[in-house]
Order: C-alpha cells, then sequence, then structure tokens
C-alpha cells in the first residue's frame, strides 16, 4: 500500500495511508509541515471514511474545555480507543487508536463536503495536538504553553498559561529584533546530539516550520518591577511541568514527562520572571539570565 | 501517630514521586488529572521518611529506622518526627 504523503513535526514523520476514496483536507497551518516525501521511519496514520461501532467497556478519561467535551479515552473489546469531538458542535468527529507497539494510528471520519467536493479531514482539531501529545509520552519531548522566541543565536522561552504575557513578550523581542518561533504551544525536543531545541507545530493559521536552540526558560508573571528568581532541583521540575501538557489517563506519562524535565534543567536554566512589558525588559533578562 | 502512617501510607497511591537528587517532588493526583498547584519538595530526611512508609510500619519502627540511618539526636528527632508525620498527613489526606 503506497503512502499519500506525510507530515513532519518537530522531525518526527508521520505518514498517511489514506484507506477512502475521499480525498484529505487539513486545516490552513498544516500546508507547510505536509510533504509528498514518505520517510522510512515514520509513524504511520491509517485513514478510513465512517465510524465503527463498538461496545464501551470503560470510560477512561475525558478531556474538557469548560463544560465542553473535547475527547475522551475509552476501553472497548476491541481495545482502548479515542473518541474526538467537534470543540464547538460537540458532534463525534474522529474515533482514532494508537499501537504503540507498531507505532500506528488509526483513525476513522465521516466525510464532509468541501468546495463541491466530499472529503475527509481526519486531523481536524483537537486529533492533532493529541497525536503530538501522545508523542511526548514516547520521546525526549515535552508540548509546552509556551512563546519562544530566537535572538542572536540564542533561544529564550517562556512558559505559562494564557494571561501571563506570553504573547507580550514575543512581541517585545520581535519589536528589538528576535524572531518568534511560536507564541502559545511549543515542542521541547532532545535532539540526537544532546542539544535542546524549541519546534513550533501546525496552528489553525498558517505558519512556516521553525526550530531554535533552547537556552533559557522563563515562567513571566505580571509585576510592578522586573523580577528575577532562578529556579533548580524539584522546584524547577515542577515549575516546568506545571506548564508542560499532560493528559491524565495514565500516571506513567507523568513520571516519564518528569524524568524528560529533569534531564531538559540539566542544561537548561529556569526561573521566574516578573515583568513590566515593556523593551526594558529585554536587558533585564540578559543582565540577569 | 501509628494510625497517621496508615493513612499516609494509604494515600500515597493519589501522587506521582520523582527523585531528582536528594529531593523528592510529590505530585497530587486529583481525578486523574496532576494537580501542579499542591505540589511538596520533600529534603532527603522527607524523601526517606515517604519511602519508608508502607503498610505495616509503626511509628517506633519509623523512629528506629531514622536513628540507624541519620545522625541526628533521639529526643530532637521525636518532636520534629511527629511535626513531620502531622503535616504530612494535613497534607496527603486532609485536603
Amino acid at each position: 500500500m503506497k503512502p499519500n504523503g506525510s507530515i513532519c513535526v518537530a522531525g518526527y514523520n508521520f505518514t498517511l495511508y489514506n484507506q477512502s476514496v475521499c480525498g484529505l483536507i487539513f486545516e490552513t497551518g498544516f500546508e507547510d509541515f505536509l510533504s509528498l516525501e514518505t520517510p522510512d521511519d515514520a509513524r504511520k496514520v491509517y485513514i478510513h471514511e465512517g465510524f465503527i461501532s463498538f461496545e464501551i467497556i470503560k470510560n477512561c478519561y475525558q478531556a474538557k474545555n469548560n463544560e465542553q467535551l473535547l475527547w475522551e479515552i475509552v476501553d472497548t473489546e476491541n481495545g482502548r480507543w479515542f473518541l474526538v469531538y467537534h470543540p464547538e458542535h460537540s458532534h463525534l468527529q474522529q474515533q482514532a487508536q494508537y499501537n504503540d507497539q507498531e507505532k500506528t494510528w488509526t483513525i476513522y471520519c465521516q466525510r464532509q463536503a468541501h468546495q463541491k467536493e466530499e472529503v475527509l479531514h481526519p486531523l481536524a482539531y483537537p486529533m492533532a495536538p493529541l497525536m503530538w501529545y501522545v508523542l511526548t509520552t514516547e520521546e525526549q519531548l515535552l508540548l509546552i504553553h509556551a512563546s519562544g522566541i530566537i535572538e542572536s543565536g540564542k533561544g529564550r522561552i517562556f512558559a505559562g498559561f494564557s494571561g501571563v504575557g506570553k504573547s507580550t513578550m514575543a512581541n517585545i523581542w520581535q519589536n528589538n529584533g528576535a524572531e518568534i518561533i511560536n507564541d502559545d504551544r511549543l515542542l521541547l525536543k532532545k535532539e540526537t546530539n544532546g542539544s535542546w531545541r524549541f519546534h513550533n507545530t501546525p496552528m489553525y493559521y498558517r505558519a512556516v516550520p521553525k526550530s531554535a536552540v533552547l537556552n533559557h526558560i522563563f515562567f513571566p508573571f505580571h509585576s510592578p518591577q522586573n523580577t528575577i528568581e532562578k529556579l533548580s532541583g524539584a522546584k524547577a521540575i515542577a515549575q516546568l511541568l506545571a506548564f508542560t501538557i499532560h493528559h491524565g489517563y495514565d500516571s506513567k506519562h507523568l513520571l516519564h514527562h518528569s524524568s524528560v524535565t529533569e534531564n531538559l534543567l540539566q542544561d537548561i536554566t529556569a526561573a521566574k520572571l516578573g515583568v513590566v512589558p515593556t523593551s526594558e525588559i529585554i536587558a533585564f533578562i540578559k543582565t540577569n539570565e | 501517630m501509628d494510625s497517621l502512617l496508615k493513612e499516609i501510607n494509604q494515600g500515597k497511591t493519589h501522587f506521582v514521586c520523582k527523585h531528582t537528587g536528594e529531593e523528592l517532588l510529590l505530585i497530587p493526583l486529583k481525578d486523574n488529572v496532576a494537580d501542579f498547584n499542591q505540589y511538596l519538595v520533600l529534603n532527603e530526611l522527607g524523601a526517606y521518611i515517604w519511602d519508608a512508609l508502607h503498610p505495616e510500619i509503626t511509628y517506633a519502627a519509623l523512629q528506629n529506622q531514622i536513628l540507624n540511618e541519620f545522625e541526628v539526636e533521639e529526643e530532637n528527632l521525636r518532636e520534629d518526627l511527629q511535626k513531620f508525620i502531622t503535616a504530612l498527613y494535613q497534607y496527603t489526606c486532609k485536603k
């Protein structure tokens, strides 16, 4: 069976095998991550049309955005499945199963009309970030809520939840000559040469794949003056883990992520950063990091 | 104290534990989700006590174990250990 192409995220390839007669569509943000190449070392993604029926034996986990169910994990007579729902309309969007032995995804989704064609949209949000998450449970990789910039060969990320100033920090640095890798979500990856880099992932808007070497991690918060508190040991691990993405259905994942975090913090400095959002923060960081 | 130890030990399954250097990071799980707002870092002795807890351990046995393992005065240990076990019980079982 010939693959139809592949997606490359943070250097990890996913080859796509369309098992239906319909074409495939992807969100705009995937355009520059898609390729016709089909690398041998890739994870495989088999895409089928329609849904299959199975009896749910146990509900294992539900991921919600406020009260909205985004996806859930269920055990069935046919193994463990992810049921992924439309983020606004709540209808079932994908049924997906991951075989961790063969590193293979099987995704079922229904055809939909798109520009006078019937197509499948197999990785429609939140399916794709779920796949990146599963990747982090197997690799030296963390998915984190953070903005990241590169300036004069030095990469810095600013981790935190909405409202702490991730985008503001990225924009301040950009206005002073830095390049933004992404201002919301990043993958932190230990490369084969032992260095750490941060990578963007496909978003809802178009952006080319970017990455940068990781030198410093900051946890910004609003403050009446610029302050810095360097972190180390278990406190630094807990702080970084707090902003990485975990799904609670398997505590082994959290243990894996905590080991990856510990490993990362042996090489990379981390600090809490009180921020007044003006360009003076740049000189403050460079002096004190 | 023995009953507190028993309850703390039973509550251990609700935590993800990560040893790092001499410290131990405890992350509580609530409804299967890690609560990073409530994490606790134990120092070397705290980590030793946490690891030493098992269903049959008694307060006296734990105290003896610590006296054998660490250079501490028995009187100081008795007072500090009681405080620590009480605080650990509050943290693990009363949240």
